[in-house]
């Protein structure tokens, strides 16, 4: 008999995984359940749109959106008041349990007025996104309150529900990492980061339509990847393969719309590597005049006005200062935020994470600077097309966000937009991968043992999540 | 091996213990820990600040006060209950690169809802630190500046209580978190927090182990 089968699926590699997958589920739960409800990034108006959606069967865009609401959210309103949640999550996202209360009945609602205008809630402002990731949750609305669940157990069933968003995301970030090095262990090492970093762990317990986007963005990565390096026979099943995972993606929210391009580029490469240039000609026009149209369908209405800005509203030299400043201290301050942003919880971290992370950090922009410094006497061209091939999704979606930042900050005077680690993580393997490949750049630099990096920082983002899981957020929401 | 077990142990048991034991206050609350309110704060000096403070429960023991301070300099500190007895004082002296001023004092005790927080600085000292004047919950709440009121405004600070010991942390952390939850997260809670230990560790082990045995 043949066990090689057998003996694949029990290979070291494989049995790594698995316990990778069930530690995240478990993990996935554990802070799902710890994390007091709705104290996450934005949670209340994400809910809210799932509410309406699995009470009302209908997006919430149409003219009497607001009188539905205001009828069917008196129960959530109430759970609002009770748990005080209009006051707490922009301070430490400490809840009062000095007069805690288990009387829901008892408690009046937060008025509509309040539910929909408090700047801790303001419910209604997601009613613009697409609805796939609202779609998916109601599922679990309505599972829950077919169970007679009430409002605050549906609430968790449907951040539990999020879980297997991390898994996909994982799963395909081995596989990325895995095609750019070809090395199994550094692909673990990379999902193993992924599944270790606190900032990731926060965003995959919440209620928030990034997790699908995040998720099925990495299907579109990893896809992206292979059309890349595939020969030409391959290209026309993994463009559709391809595409349907860039409907969910797009149907999640926007920034999935970086995807268009990037997909041009891998066709415009694949056709040159192979000579086929004409066939895959045709088969860009269809694939991205197709996904054009639905992202520009998926937008809201108002589209081309989006890109309308006034640059007489700029009150000369010092706002100009101001706002190129303010974009140089925001970029600082996502580079850590990235790695340890806990959604409202506060994050006055400790000096030593800092500045570890910060000494990492640095030493990976050494290792790329490196990299590319020798490119030209090494001539490593495989490596440095791959390295370009996860820089690509990254510079592209950096366009787009300083777009956005100099849109708010001469439009609106808003100058931390984007200001939050976890608005990169449709590009989260790619970063994670760079950011090793940078360390073991210098690692090899320095003829240290490339085993003794992984070992440094596995135990430093294991540490940070014990840390982060008992002393932040345990703390800050109990404490 | 042993290094191994060391290891985890450390990471998963050792480290959150350990920075849990490490203090025992709880209960923070205050204008300054509203992150928005710190965007928009305004500096004061002043000979003489008081301040209403409502601390969340009976074990209040700290107080903590945003400063900058531009030359070092002293001032003195008071706590009141609303009838203005005085509960506790002290005299501070200030660094040049003090950032805040924290207070640590014998648990209060009683519930009085309502304390008054008074800071006295000598003529010499008043300009040399500056306090932070946030917006208040509504125009009713106000703070005293050497005489004046000024409405809608409160001293930036924040209070803490503090627990009689590590064992009365764990027990209220353990039922605080079964608060506002449904019956079967309040049930599955503990177990699934030990299986979570266990995944743990044993994930880490085995990658340790495939990184070590790597060539």
């Amino acid at each position: 008999m043949n066990f090689v089968f057998l003996k694949n699926i029990f290979s070291t590699q494989n049995k790594i995984i698995a316990l990778l997958l069930f530690f995240i589920l478990i993990k996935g739960i554990i802070w799902a359940w710890n994390i007091p409800l709705f104290t996450l990034s934005d949670e209340v108006t994400h809910f809210t749109y799932i509410h309406y959606l699995s009470e009302h069967k209908e997006l919430p865009r149409k003219t009497d959106t607001m009188i539905k609401l205001e009828k069917s959210t008196v129960e959530l309103r109430k759970v609002l008041k009770m748990i005080k949640i209009d006051k707490t999550p922009l301070s430490n996202a400490h809840l009062n349990f000095s007069n805690a209360t288990k009387d829901r009945n008892g408690s009046n609602p937060i008025s509509f007025n309040d539910f929909l205008n408090n700047s801790n809630l303001r419910a209604g402002w997601s009613f613009n996104y697409p609805p796939f990731y609202y779609a998916y949750a109601s599922i679990f609305y309505t599972i829950g309150k077919n169970l007679n669940f009430d409002i605050i157990a549906i609430a968790y069933l449907i951040r539990f529900s999020a879980v297997i968003f991390l898994i996909i995301t994982v799963v395909f970030s081995y596989k990325i990492a895995f095609i750019f090095s070809r090395d199994s262990l550094f692909a673990i090492i990379i999902c193993s980061i992924i599944s270790l970093m606190v900032s990731v762990s926060a965003v995959f317990s919440s209620i928030n339509n990034d997790v699908a986007l995040i998720a099925f963005g990495h299907i579109v990565l990893y896809l992206t990847t292979r059309i890349f390096y595939s020969t030409r026979q391959k290209i026309g099943r993994l463009t559709i393969f391809w595409f349907l995972a860039f409907i969910p993606a797009i149907y999640s929210k926007p920034q999935a719309i970086i995807f268009i391009p990037l997909l041009i580029g891998a066709l415009i490469y694949n056709g040159l590597k192979n000579k086929g240039l004409r066939i895959n000609a045709a088969i860009n026009i269809l694939f991205i005049a197709a996904a054009a149209l639905i992202a520009i369908l998926l937008l809201p209405i108002g589209f081309l006005d989006f890109f309308k800005i006034n640059l007489a509203s700029i009150n000369g030299m010092n706002e100009i200062t101001t706002i190129v400043k303010n974009d140089f201290l925001r970029r600082i301050n996502l580079v850590f935020d990235f790695f340890v942003q806990l959604g409202l919880f506060h994050s006055g971290h400790p000096i030593w994470i800092f500045s570890f992370l910060g000494t990492l950090i640095f030493l990976s922009l050494v290792g790329i600077i490196l990299f590319f410094f020798n490119f030209f006497k090494n001539n490593h061209l495989e490596k440095s097309r791959a390295l370009l091939l996860n820089a690509a999704p990254i510079i592209i979606l950096e366009i787009l966000y300083t777009f956005l930042y100099y849109r708010e900050a001469i439009i609106n005077k808003v100058y931390d937009f984007p200001g939050q680690g976890r608005y990169y993580f449709i590009v989260l393997a790619p970063l994670v991968i760079i950011f090793v490949y940078g360390l073991q750049y210098v690692s090899d630099y320095l003829k240290l043992p490339r085993r003794i990096l992984y070992f440094i920082l596995i135990l430093f983002f294991a540490l940070l999540n014990s840390y982060f899981f008992a002393n932040i957020i345990l703390s800050a929401a109990y404490l | 091996m042993k290094l191994f077990i060391a290891i985890i142990v450390i990471i998963v048991i050792i480290i959150p213990i350990f920075f849990l034991c490490n203090d025992l206050f709880y209960d923070q609350s205050g204008p300054w820990l509203d992150i928005w309110s710190q965007k928009v704060k305004i500096e004061t000096s002043a000979n003489l600040i008081e301040q209403k403070i409502t601390p969340l429960n009976n074990d209040f023991s700290m107080i903590t006060i945003p400063i900058r301070v531009i030359k070092k300099s002293s001032l003195e500190a008071s706590i009141l209950n609303n009838e203005g007895s005085l509960l506790a004082s002290q005299k501070f002296n200030i660094q040049t690169a003090q950032q805040k001023i924290e207070w640590e004092f014998a648990p209060l005790g009683g519930r009085p809802e309502i304390y008054i927080l008074r800071i006295r600085i000598s003529d010499d000292s008043a300009n040399n630190i500056k306090f932070f004047l946030v917006p208040a919950e509504s125009l009713e709440k106000q703070v005293l500046i050497n005489d004046q009121i000024v409405p809608g405004k409160t001293l930036a600070y924040f209070t803490e209580s503090k627990f009689g010991s590590f064992k009365e942390k764990l027990k209220a952390l353990y039922e605080r978190a079964k608060i506002y939850k449904p019956q079967f997260i309040q049930i599955m809670q503990l177990p699934f927090f030990i299986l979570y230990i266990i995944s743990f560790s044993l994930f880490i082990w085995s990658l340790l182990k495939i990184i070590i045995s790597d060539n």
